[in-house]
């Protein structure tokens, strides 16, 4: 499938290259996240390995944040366009802004597909999880 | 023997019932030989789906019966050799081998 819209360059004409997504802190969107995910990353030139790695990395992160965030809140996926990649940042808002433990295999497989992972602690609690992922770049002479 | 055929996407929300019906089997009173998991139709899955998988092939070997995984798509499959549970659960290319393995795995 190929499209002819274009595509955002990292810093053209000072835009700040970011997408917000917000929706309800309940596993039942995690298909909607993963789908949206995907459909960025089809239109960044990642490549179909890449764009998988992004699904599931972003499913894991949501899923762990998920077990912690407050009821009726709202789980944010922040989507950045960088120079050599995608950053996704996914925050929530949680009781004790306790750091999702990385001895998990949900963390194992996170950490193995999406790149650079870090988890942080913010303001009131949010606590969130940032991936960022490089594109696999093919040098062209 | 059983073949049970999972679809769409096993995620933290899918995946329990997916225990559930593997339980079924698994934690019979009267066990059978043993499960094959058709993951043909399964476009997604994520490691809450590979716990599930892990719990059932302990049970079975426990019991003493057999559990193998046919016919994974691309993108799954690749998610099971990153995450390394293609060296400990049978893995097969097609049904018909997986249902051979666990006959076999006795």
């Amino acid at each position: 499938m190929t499209e002819d819209t274009a595509v955002p360059t990292a810093g053209a004409m000072g835009v700040r290259d970011a997408v917000t997504v917000r929706m309800p802190a309940d596993s039942a969107y995690l298909s909607v996240l993963r789908t949206a995910t995907a459909g960025l990353a089809a239109r960044l030139d990642f490549t179909l390995d890449e764009i998988e790695d992004l699904r599931i990395g972003v499913d894991e992160a949501c899923a762990m944040l998920l077990s912690q965030a407050l009821p009726g809140t709202d789980l944010t996926t922040e989507f950045e366009l960088t120079g050599d990649g995608m950053r996704i940042s996914v925050s929530v808002l949680t009781a004790d802004g306790r750091l999702p433990a990385r001895d998990t295999f949900a963390w194992t497989v996170l950490s193995a597909l999406a790149g650079d992972v870090d988890a942080a602690v913010g303001p009131d609690d949010r606590v969130s999880i940032v991936l960022h992922k490089r594109r696999d770049v093919v040098e062209s002479a | 023997m059983v073949v049970i055929v999972p679809r769409g996407e096993l995620d933290a929300i899918t995946s329990p019932a997916l225990a559930e019906t593997l339980e079924e089997y698994l934690g019979a009173a009267e066990p059978c030989r043993g499960v094959v998991l058709d993951f043909s139709e399964v476009d997604f899955c994520d490691s809450r789906c590979i716990g599930v998988l892990v719990a059932g092939y302990r049970q079975a070997r426990d019991r003493g019966m057999g559990l193998a995984v046919a016919s994974p798509q691309g993108t799954v499959n690749r998610l099971f050799v990153i995450a390394g549970i293609d060296q400990v659960i049978t893995i097969e290319e097609d049904l018909g081998r997986a249902v051979k393995a666990v006959l076999a795995d006795q």
